[in-house]
């Protein structure tokens, strides 16, 4: 964690940039928080690397419990980091976002597009699927905050997400979108509820792709798919318990 | 109407043992999701319906040829061999696994009282994930 150039601090949270930067229009701020299949999280990870996006900026939790240093290169790293190159910034988180701080992260993401003149705020998430083992392809749906984020779906024939509800982070970035006026546009992917997906990422990134205009290669991501869920066995157990804290959906609620 | 009120106080009962199993099995495996003898445990869950549970396993770079399922009547274990040792430091990319090994999976799961092994079934699925249903015997819930 180098010194940074600019900070913000938001009720136990510190925004901090490392450098100047430029983001290019229409910009797009692809969210990928850790939530069922840690879909958001493989996907924005994939985005870093095929367009070898720089890390600009993090956010760190003050009150993190237990308290923690990711040391990642040598340097210390917050748990949030921020990437951005040509028209894209992505947000990836290393650790669940403690409930207690869901609210504040959901408010200071949106005033922090809304400082950078964010187009675009697209939130990258899993539903649980009972049924996504028999799926061979996931489905992906879609909400919008407004109708300038619903316009980049539009032709592309993907289905509203009609019922249901959203729990966690994603859910108060998207009211806070609608309150504050923000575009944000949410798509969401059956997903298992507790094993990391790839395959659920690979498909919203196809959907990504034709919304950005430009292609999205997920060969590799598919090819070490095995590798990807392997790694992510750790994150995603403390992401259940994350989520069941926030008294998410729980596969045991059948009565 | 006592009856129904007593089974209705009984299945709640039955729900919060469960529960707790769950969560003990949780705990005390929360910070064991790999061992020094190359075994590491694997992500699962558990899908209550009313006539059978359904357990998912994922088994990432198993070496599908080598999946053992066995169930008695209180546990259900899953056993597997990865494809090849894979070393903790490829997974986390981190010094800290450089001289562990892993090389299969193993992990043992508490089974509810009214499941019923007996009528159990395996399936394999290509992506290494395993779906593996059990009855629940009929008059208990």
């Amino acid at each position: 964690m180098s010194r940074p150039v600019y900070e913000e601090e938001y009720e136990g949270l510190l925004l901090m940039e490392y450098e100047e930067f430029e983001v290019e229009r229409p910009s797009f701020l692809v969210l990928g928080l850790p939530d069922t299949g840690l879909v958001g999280v493989i996907s924005t990870n994939h985005l870093v690397s095929s367009f070898g996006l720089r890390e600009v900026a993090g956010i760190d939790l003050l009150g993190l419990m237990p308290p923690v240093a990711v040391i990642s290169g040598g340097v210390v790293r917050p748990p949030l980091r921020i990437y951005a190159g040509g028209n894209i910034m992505a947000v990836m988180a290393e650790t669940p976002v403690p409930p207690s701080l869901v609210p504040s992260l959901a408010r200071m993401i949106v005033d922090y597009s809304m400082k950078r003149g964010v187009d675009y705020i697209v939130s990258i998430v899993g539903v649980a699927s009972p049924n996504r083992v028999n799926i061979e392809r996931p489905n992906v749906y879609w909400i919008a905050s407004n109708d300038k984020a619903k316009k980049l779906v539009e032709g592309l024939g993907i289905s509203g997400f009609l019922n249901g509800y959203l729990v966690g982070p994603y859910a108060l970035i998207l009211k806070n979108s609608i309150r504050f006026r923000a575009s944000n546009l949410v798509l969401l992917a059956d997903a298992y509820m507790e094993f990391p997906d790839p395959e659920a990422a690979a498909t919203v990134l196809a959907v990504f792709s034709k919304i950005i205009g430009r292609d999205i290669d997920t060969r590799k991501l598919l090819e070490q798919a095995e590798m990807i869920r392997l790694r992510l066995r750790s994150l995603m157990k403390q992401t259940r318990q994350a989520m069941a804290e926030m008294g998410g959906p729980s596969p045991l609620m059948y009565a | 109407m006592f009856e129904d009120v007593y089974a209705e106080f009984e299945r709640l009962r039955r729900r919060i043992l469960r529960e707790f199993d769950r969560l003990l099995a949780e705990v005390s495996s929360y910070r064991a999701d790999w061992s020094p003898d190359g075994r590491l445990q694997p992500l699962y869950t558990v899908y209550e319906y009313p006539d059978r549970y359904v357990v998912l396993v994922d088994l990432p770079a198993a070496d599908t040829s080598t999946i053992t399922v066995t169930a008695t009547r209180t546990a259900l274990s899953i056993e597997a061999k990865l494809e090849r040792d894979i070393n903790l430091e490829d997974i986390y990319g981190t010094v800290v696994g450089r001289e562990v090994k892993v090389d299969h999976y193993k992990h043992t799961i508490p089974l509810p009282e009214d499941a019923d092994p007996e009528g159990i079934r395996v399936n394999v699925k290509p992506s290494k994930i395993i779906e593996i249903v059990i009855p629940r015997r009929a008059g208990r819930s």
